[in-house]
């Protein structure tokens, strides 16, 4: 019998070695380093990190020769820009080793060349008998049999690519598998009177009058976990899936891959959807109720809470329970089935895939060995052993999949894992298709939200017509995928494509030319306020060096971090960028794609929008906090603290606050604020109308306290004889404001303007962690649009592009604004 | 200066405004106040009430809320443990209901665990590791601890010692226990017996007796055998209770007749054949197989242990009369039966209906509620205070963040406070030909986004060698166009007669700097101080990706970390423990900001 060895489960083994193991090791070691299953603190804090450090300890054991080191970029960064640490480390040739790659980015990483085909390694023809038999047998080499077994059917082409030759090659290996199936709670299930182990939904329409019977708002009881922004595309696959919708296909011809979420499968899957977020109906008691589900940003606390019925779920093929959403629920009340049976009669839910590769920027050969050892360790039997040892050495046993229990020889346990949960997973597991992982397929996912965004919008789920609904759908969806098409795969007819080019040059020499001339204009104007005597270059040498020298550490970091970035950034605009390989020169095809896309021109507009409000509420309340503050005969620094509270939480934070609080619900900490003075329930971010209102209410708490403190050191330097002399001509006090208060701090008014404005029309991260563009691109402003270009699509040439057109634009503003400042501030020098 | 003089102060329409005033502030400081308390609540909760949103939080008050983060803590946030060792069909922690007073059950109980001297293998560790790992409770830390005395606090003592690495003492934890599973064994290492010299010091109250009943019921359940009111007998002849016995209970709780002792003999033999060869395994030098005993210690793994469970196992080798029972709820019926002679008396002084001793379940719930009754106080302060603990040892124990953060923040703002007065400085006080075009320049970088930057700068920052260093984090933030831009505004407009006056004196370049200029811009300085302070502080993702290496990480990556694996009541906890440099450097910046510009009015 195994006895099992006693962990005390200790942190990092990396820690210091004695000065003899270390010498000797640092003679024959390769270390690697790895984003995943290397020693890290939280290995200790979750299951999951236990198992990880297992397998970690089992490796080092097979290979002690090899030593994976974990890396920083494990830590998980979250909000915007989660991504750029890992490509600044590619561009940069600082990346690990050794890669976390998923499905959905597979695609993107493959095409951007971040993984080392594992040509060397992978025999996809030969079995392991077969070249024994040939006497060609390799024990580094995964012949086709080992593959088989790691690699599932479905996504065989997901983890390969066939070139132009008709050569596979392969770029990463799963370790990891995660089926979508439907999670109920049983508890709420029995509440509403449902028998929790049969009344579960089995088909569509059973899910819509199960979610129907649950659904008691005023109950504080939820049908089902829905969503409704930019995640609504990726949570309804199952349901797309499952009528047959591919979502994106690859062209056999071309090799492209193209949107087509618009066939008569994927429209009535919308709907079906559509109408479980909103559709109407009446209640028992007569109350008007849209919907069966939950779908704001709240939903999965309410889902912790245990006061939603059914989700869609991950599970894993090892441990049922990985997901942070089924583990907060007790064994005894969660219930896993099936994805429901749509009408076409099929069940298909989607496939996550997590899996390693070999990063592009490892070039020793010794190190891509020992990675492809490391990456071909952990996702084998052996690794799966010693994973399942820890899950029931921590009394997870019940958790685990029967099948795998039986497998690694715990038999007792497996009486012990629920029926219903084994049967859900290997049902699962044979009816999927991997999410959509071709090129720019995350791209694809996303645009596929907007169809069912805009509906949410135009209220068409509440249209009663099946007729009309069906029709109005399938014109949104034949729109989106026409657009995306167009966008991502540049499916433009030549002769369009010279046109567009010609025209992008020409808006481009435009606009070069009349900033250019702005430009010469103000710098001219200026040099002419200026004048001074000309003196020869020694004599302005003497008269200034010291000037010059005490401007030095300044000119010189601003020249080095800010210019010359710039300029080497200002050469990706004209590039197809890729941070690794050949970036392919593509003149001004950046800018035509920019100037000829819708979502451009609206992000224009709606970025002015922004920083209407943002000049409304960001701006103004400071300088009136400050002339109120600094009135105060008592407890002004009291209420100075008060206001200046929020700036102590940092920005994200802050952020993620409000979006709590603009939970549309009635049970929405604002909404409740808003009944208290009789006003019904507002939806806030989902409402096209408030979102961006709602997305600078934030700023405006988090930026007044600390806004105003300049206000009020400005204040100080108003002499009050200029007041006492106003006041004896009979100003009131709104006079006094507006004659001398404004007038003697206007300069600072207009500095704080421009740095408004300037921060007003580069926002994005606030915008993509409150509503990340949404509702149907009611908040999509420029800066936005930057962030996806460069770290979603990974167009980071289409992304400078803008980040130019928007620089340009800034600077004129700027520049106009700093002249007038310079009229006014610059000669007040006086006592 | 305010605008409301001084001489108008007490007329009526100054007395409506500022009654103006202060009412619209005051709501207006509500409304900035509110989630900041919403904040402060969150850190003194756990899981079971994390989600509620009062502004106090309600264990202080309510004693069912307590009683359930009582028992989600002492269970270790483990539905199952709490289920069978109290008999309480709670689904979920948030449902369990405050059980009835019932100090009759609550004394017999801590009488009988007294007098019991029931083996440490007994129990389970109240207080220990969570399942999910997100929080230290009161256990963890005591064994922590336990084993940093042993070891005279020196952690090379304690790897050398234990044959254990291990970065911290914040990382040491003793592991989850099953002590009713079969599979269930100790491996025979130092630290184990440590950690039962630990387990012996525990108080009663953190001590969870494990029921086999329960565990006897799991497994009826799932074998979809007999009902729920089935009694795992001292002896018995059921089928079921024979099967539970041979295969599936943890052999610490079954006792083998002496009458066996020919069988086990017998077994032996036909294992081994020679009795070398079992003494050659077992370590042993025993003459004879009829001296061989049976295992004592049924917990730890060894190869007579493994042949014990084999010899159970088989009902050709043992016979079913001869396996008995032992465990803590056999001992507590016997207890009670002792000590009241009849049920009929026990049932009266517990005011509870009996039948049988059998379904006397031990009252480990009663004893929850008494100790949470008695010592409701402590309590509420150790949940208060235990997010809060966590996170301190995290940064003080581990890492060096606390040192980075204070070399950076005090680097950031000295840089800001040199670099950009200087520049501004020579721009006021040198009529520079051109001197708009150099703010143009300073400024103008500004406006560009920057993602375009992100990139270069990176590779830049890699070439020049400064990853990893402070340079990089300091060097590309130390001059703000827009803080040169303000402090030149604000230098022009100092009285000039002063820069007169001290040109006379004789004063040096450095003097009309440092003791006119700096000495009368106090409030902006401080105003730039404290931005530049906010900007370092708060650095995440710069602080992250230009200095991974973990010697160099500041304060908020670290809590970052912490936060990545710990419970929500944790993050709000590092949230207001992060907040707070964040008040005090405020309240020292708006003291000078409040003094205002002195305006000389000496020559």
């Amino acid at each position: 019998m195994r006895a099992l060895r006693f962990h005390f489960f200790l942190a990092l083994l990396l820690c210091k070695m004695s000065p003899f193991s270390a010498t000797l090791i640092a003679e024959s070691t390769v270390s690697i380093q790895t984003t995943d299953f290397a020693p890290s603190p939280d290995a200790l804090f979750s299951i999951a990190g236990k198992a990880e450090m297992a397998v970690y300890r089992a490796f080092r054991e097979k290979y002690p020769n090899i030593r994976p080191e974990g890396n920083s970029l494990s830590l998980k960064l979250e909000g915007p820009a989660g991504e750029a640490p890992l490509l600044m480390s590619i561009a940069g040739r600082t990346a690990p080793d050794v890669i976390h790659v998923n499905t959905r980015q597979s695609g993107s990483y493959i095409g951007r060349n971040f993984l080392l085909p594992l040509d060397e390694y992978i025999n996809s023809e030969q079995t392991a008998s077969e070249a024994k038999e040939l006497g060609e047998y390799d024990e580094n080499i995964m012949y086709r049999d080992e593959l088989e077994e790691r690699v599932r059917p479905q996504i065989w082409d997901a983890v390969s690519r066939v070139d132009a030759a008709g050569k596979r090659h392969f770029y990463f290996l799963p370790f990891s598998y995660f089926v979508r199936v439907m999670a109920y709670n049983k508890t709420v299930f029995q509440e509403a009177g449902l028998d929790p182990d049969e009344d579960y939904p089995k088909t569509w329409s059973e899910l819509a009058a199960v979610a129907r019977q649950i659904q008691n708002p005023s109950e504080d009881r939820y049908g089902i976990i829905l969503g409704k922004e930019g995640g609504a595309g990726w949570t309804s696959l199952p349901f797309f899936f499952s009528m047959g919708s591919k979502i994106v296909e690859r062209e056999e011809d071309t090799g492209n891959w193209v949107a087509r979420f618009n066939d008569t499968g994927a429209v009535q899957a919308a709907d079906f959807y559509s109408r479980l977020v909103d559709a109407p109906w009446i209640d028992e008691d007569g109350e008007q109720r849209y919907g069966v589900g939950m779908s704001s940003g709240e939903a999965w606390s309410i889902w912790d809470r245990g006061r939603i019925g059914m989700g869609l779920l991950y599970i894993n093929d090892i441990l049922i329970n990985a997901d942070d959403h089924i583990s907060s629920m007790s064994p005894g009340e969660l219930g896993l089935v099936p994805v429901p049976f749509a009408p076409s009669g099929q069940s298909i839910t989607e496939l996550h895939v997590r899996g390693l590769g070999i990063c592009a920027t490892t070039e020793d050969p010794e190190k891509i060995a020992a990675s492809w050892k490391f990456l071909r360790f952990v996702g084998s039997p052996a690794a799966e052993r010693v994973i399942i040892q820890t899950y029931v050495e921590n009394g997870y046993a019940s958790f685990i999949n029967p099948e795998k229990l039986a497998k690694h020889g715990y038999t007792e346990y497996v009486a012990t894992v629920p029926a219903q949960w084994k049967q859900t997973l290997s049902f699962a597991l044979e009816n999927s298709l991997p999410e959509p992982y071709g090129e720019n397929c995350q791209v694809y996912i996303e645009r596929a939200s907007k169809p069912l965004q805009s509906a949410f919008s135009e209220g068409v789920p509440r249209i009663a017509d099946d007729a009309t609904r069906l029709a109005r759908l399938q014109e949104l969806y034949d729109t989106a995928v026409q657009e995306i098409n167009e966008k991502m795969l540049g499916q433009i007819p030549e002769d369009v494509m010279a046109f567009r080019r010609k025209v992008a040059s020409v808006v481009m020499l435009l606009v070069a030319v009349s900033f250019g001339l702005m430009f010469a204009y103000i710098w001219r104007l200026f040099s002419g306020s200026e004048g001074g005597v000309k003196r020869g270059f020694f004599g302005w040498l003497k008269k200034y060096w010291l000037a010059y020298a005490l401007l030095a550490p300044a000119l010189a970091s601003i020249f080095v971090f800010n210019y010359y970035p710039l300029a080497v950034g200002a050469r990706m605009a004209f590039l197809d960028y890729n941070v690794i390989g050949e970036s392919s020169f593509v003149g001004v095809d950046n800018f035509a794609a920019v100037l000829f896309d819708s979502v451009f021109w609206i992000s224009i507009l709606r970025t002015a929008e922004y920083v209407f409000w943002s000049l409304l509420l960001v701006f103004l309340p400071p300088i009136i906090l400050a002339l109120c503050l600094s009135e105060l005969p008592r407890a002004s620094v009291l209420f100075r603290v008060l206001y200046y509270l929020p700036a102590l939480v940092s920005g994200l934070i802050v952020m993620l606050m409000w979006k709590m609080f603009f939970d549309p619900s009635e049970a929405g900490a604002l909404n409740q604020v808003l009944a208290i003075l009789d006003f019904g329930p507002q939806k806030w971010l989902q409402d096209k109308s408030q979102a961006m209102v709602s997305i600078i209410i934030p700023l405006a708490w988090a930026g007044m306290g600390p806004g105003c403190l300049i206000y009020l050191a400005a204040l100080k330097t108003v002499p009050e004889d200029l007041y006492e002399a106003s006041a004896i001509d009979g100003a009131g006090f709104l006079g006094r404001i507006w004659h001398i208060t404004l007038p003697t701090i206007r300069p600072l008014v207009m500095i704080q303007l421009i740095f408004v404005l300037i921060g007003a029309f580069q926002s994005a991260d606030n915008v993509l962690v409150m509503t990340a563009g949404g509702p149907d691109h009611a908040t999509h402003v420029i800066g936005l649009e930057i962030f996806y270009d460069a770290y979603v699509y990974l167009r980071f040439g289409v992304a400078i592009a803008i980040a130019w057109i928007l620089g340009f634009f800034l600077i004129g503003l700027t520049m106009f604004q700093m002249k007038r400042i310079s009229r006014m501030s610059f000669t007040t020098a006086k006592s | 200066m305010p605008v409301i003089l001084p001489s108008e102060k007490r007329k009526l329409r100054s007395r409506l405004v500022y009654l103006v005033l202060y009412a619209s502030l005051a709501v207006g400081s509500l409304s900035m106040v509110y989630p900041f308390l919403l904040m402060a609540s969150g850190s003194f909760k756990s899981r079971v009430d994390v989600q509620d949103l009062d502004l106090v939080p309600r264990f202080i008050h309510d004693e069912t809320v307590l009683f359930r983060k009582y028992v989600e803590a002492k269970y270790s946030e483990r539905i199952v443990e709490y289920r069978s060792a109290t008999g309480d069909d709670a689904r979920n922690f948030r449902a369990v209901a405050l059980p009835d007073a019932n100090s009759a059950l609550a004394t017999d109980w801590t009488e009988f665990v007294s007098s019991a001297e029931m083996p440490a293998s007994w129990f389970l560790t109240a207080f220990g590791p969570t399942q999910e790992g997100k929080i230290i409770q009161r256990n963890e830390r005591a064994f922590r601890q336990y084993v940093s005395d042993l070891c005279g606090n020196d952690l090379e003592v304690f790897r050398e010692r234990f044959d254990e690495p291990i970065e911290s003492w914040f990382f040491l934890k003793f592991p989850p226990e099953r002590l009713t599973d079969r599979k269930y064994q100790l491996s025979s290492s130092p630290l184990i017996e440590v950690f039962y010299a630990f387990k012996q010091s525990l108080p009663l109250e953190d001590q969870i007796y494990v029921s086999c009943n329960a565990a006897y019921l799991r497994y009826l359940k799932l074998a979809q055998l007999g009902g729920t009111d089935s009694k795992l007998d001292a002896r018995s002849n059921l089928p079921e209770w024979e099967a539970y016995v041979r295969g599936f209970l943890h052999p610490q709780f079954i006792r083998v007749d002496a009458s066996q002792k020919q069988a086990w003999a017998g077994y032996l033999e036909n294992k081994y054949e020679v009795v070398a060869h079992l003494n050659k395994l077992y370590a042993t030098d025993y003459s004879g197989f009829d001296s061989v005993a049976m295992p004592e210690d049924k917990i730890t793994a060894s190869a007579q242990l493994t042949d014990f469970l084999h010899f159970i196992s088989n009902p050709d080798w043992c016979a079913l009369e001869a396996l008995s029972l032992d465990t803590p709820e056999l001992r507590w019926h016997a207890y009670l039966e002792n000590k009241y002679g009849s049920i009929a008396a026990a049932a009266a002084t517990h005011e509870r209906r009996y039948e049988s001793f059998p379904e006397v379940r031990m009252p480990q719930l009663e004893a929850d509620r008494q100790y949470v009754e008695a010592h409701a106080r402590d309590l509420r302060i150790y949940f208060g205070g235990n997010n809060y603990r966590m996170v301190l040892e995290y940064i003080f124990f581990y890492g060096s963040g606390i040192e980075n953060t204070l070399i950076y923040c005090l680097a950031a703002i000295g840089l800001a406070l040199l670099v950009n007065p200087l520049a501004a400085y020579a721009l006021s006080r040198y009529k520079l030909p051109g001197q708009f075009k150099v703010l143009l320049f300073l400024i103008a970088t500004m406006a560009f986004p920057g993602v375009v930057t992100m990139i270069p700068n990176f590779l830049l920052l890699r070439d020049l060698g400064l990853l990893n260093t402070f340079a990089a984090l300091l060097l590309p933030t130390m001059a703000n166009g827009y803080s040169i831009f303000l402090l030149k505004g604000f230098f022009d407009s100092l009285p000039q007669e002063l820069f007169e006056a001290a040109d006379i004196d004789g004063a040096s370049e450095w003097q009309k700097f440092w003791m006119i200029t700096m000495n009368l811009s106090k409030p902006i300085l401080a105003v730039i101080a404290l931005g530049a302070f906010n900007g370092a502080y708060a650095n995440f993702m710069y602080a992250f990706i230009l200095c991974q290496d973990k010697e160099m990480w500041t304060l908020t990556v670290w809590l970052y970390q912490l936060q990545q694996f710990s419970s929500q009541g944790v993050v709000f906890a590092s949230l207001m423990i992060a907040a707070v440099p964040t008040l005090l450097i405020f309240i020292l910046c708006q003291k000078v900001i409040i003094q205002g510009i002195v305006v000389p009015t000496e020559k």
